[in-house]
């Protein structure tokens, strides 16, 4: 036996799924909507559907930004790209540089004895010729990590007063590594950050939140900063369940941390 | 009134251009229809107070009109889906092939979509909502989330969307 909801109301048309997952409803029909979405199998999987499909038409759409820019565009990321550069990234692109000279430092053999010899402490590093040699071997067989003033460093914001009492942080797809961090304050405009390495992430800003369309592969964070006045925050990450914060005391402020990682 | 235009044009010219590089397949025509988009709203000033939606739809028309009278538009997709592929400095010749390949699949797939539909997600993936699209195409605002799940289902087929091991 199927659930009570469908029992007792129609299943909803893919357009109501689509506008619900728009947030084009009003709130009694979305209500009514997601109550029997909830209690109807086929109609959560039809749903899950849907939103799997936008997700993978948004992520696949992407691709066709990255052929070739017009000559404007070029000078435009250029220049947001270096005002973009933060103390943070230059700290990461340092360490970027130090890891990649140890790594390749550590790769010949000779240099590799040399400081076992120097620090007997570390002795792991004069291993027997052939390891050094079946090192050699797979590290010509890997492919060459891209020189590192070619890593992009992004940052770029946008702030906006947001519609409607229910504001929306949407981050399509898990990443490698990053953080969203959400923060509630007083006031009545939302702000957005992103910052970090490529591949580059988008921050498009809705009537009732922000998407940030990035890519699995990305290691950005992400800072929302959203308005207590509003009355909740849903918050839906890639394809995990939606969370609802509710913001009963205006002006309270509270930071959380989500990690972006499956 | 026009440093007052400049400001608005700029704070939507990326969003737009993007927008159009996607409708068109073009990246010139892209920026032509942008331009001509500006000089529209120097001459007329923003016709809405949604200057941003005003925009799309006046861009969405100028796109259509050209493509209505001059065929260029169907050419420009035809060379896109043709263009030998050029490597990126940062990719490996045969990632570089891999990434132009699949352009060609999503352009492709995309293209198999009425102008409607294809405006329509779009737009919608630039954020605006159903009833913008709605104006735009020239719909109801209620029949926007029926033609995009119509639209989202055709491209599912077409690109293998609902495979579970889609990468």
């Amino acid at each position: 036996m199927n659930g009570t909801m469908e029992k007792t109301t129609r299943h909803p048309g893919q357009g109501d799924l689509v506008r619900l997952m728009d947030r084009e409803l009003d709130e009694i029909t979305a209500r009514r909507i997601r109550d029997h979405v909830d209690g109807c199998a086929r109609c959560m999987a039809r749903s899950r559907t849907l939103e799997r499909r936008s997700t993978a038409f948004s992520q696949m759409v992407s691709r066709l930004d990255e052929g070739t820019p017009s000559q404007d565009e070029l000078a435009r990321r250029r220049h947001t790209r270096r005002a973009g550069v933060t103390h943070r990234a230059i700290v990461w692109r340092t360490a970027a540089v130090i890891m990649v000279g140890l790594f390749g430092a550590m790769s010949v053999p000779q240099l590799r004895a040399w400081v076992a010899e120097q620090w007997s402490g570390l002795g792991w590093l004069g291993e027997p010729a052939i390891t050094a040699v079946e090192d050699e071997r797979t590290l010509a067989e890997t492919p060459a990590a891209p020189p590192v003033d070619e890593l992009p460093i992004e940052r770029h914001a946008v702030s906006f007063i947001p519609e409607g009492r229910e504001f929306l942080v949407e981050v399509r797809a898990t990443q490698a590594e990053g953080v969203l961090t959400l923060t509630m304050r007083p006031g009545r405009e939302a702000s957005a950050v992103v910052e970090g390495r490529g591949p580059d992430a988008d921050l498009v800003v809705m009537p009732y939140g922000v998407r940030i369309v990035n890519v699995a592969t990305a290691s950005l964070d992400y800072q929302v900063e959203v308005p207590s006045n509003l009355d909740r925050v849903r918050v839906r990450i890639g394809n995990r369940p939606d969370v609802l914060l509710p913001m009963s005391e205006v002006g309270r402020e509270w930071t959380l941390r989500y990690d972006l990682t499956d | 009134v026009a440093v007052e235009a400049e400001q608005l044009f700029a704070e939507h010219h990326d969003a737009l251009l993007r927008y159009l590089g996607r409708l068109t397949g073009d990246s010139d025509l892209a920026e032509d229809i942008v331009q001509e988009a500006y000089i529209r709203l120097l001459e007329q000033g923003p016709q809405d107070q949604n200057l941003r939606a005003w925009l799309f739809r006046v861009a969405t028309n100028l796109v259509r009109d050209r493509a209505r009278r001059t065929r260029r538009h169907r050419e420009a997709l035809q060379r896109s889906v043709e263009r030998i592929p050029v490597a990126d400095a940062k990719d490996r010749p045969d990632e570089a092939v891999e990434r132009e390949e699949e352009r060609q699949i999503v352009r492709q797939a995309l293209d198999g979509l009425n102008e409607k539909e294809r405006t329509m997600l779009l737009m919608r993936e630039e954020g605006f909502t159903h009833r913008e699209i709605a104006e735009a195409v020239g719909t109801t605002t209620k029949s926007v989330g029926t033609m995009v799940a119509r639209a989202l289902r055709k491209l599912a087929s077409e690109l293998s969307l609902d495979r579970e091991d889609r990468p």
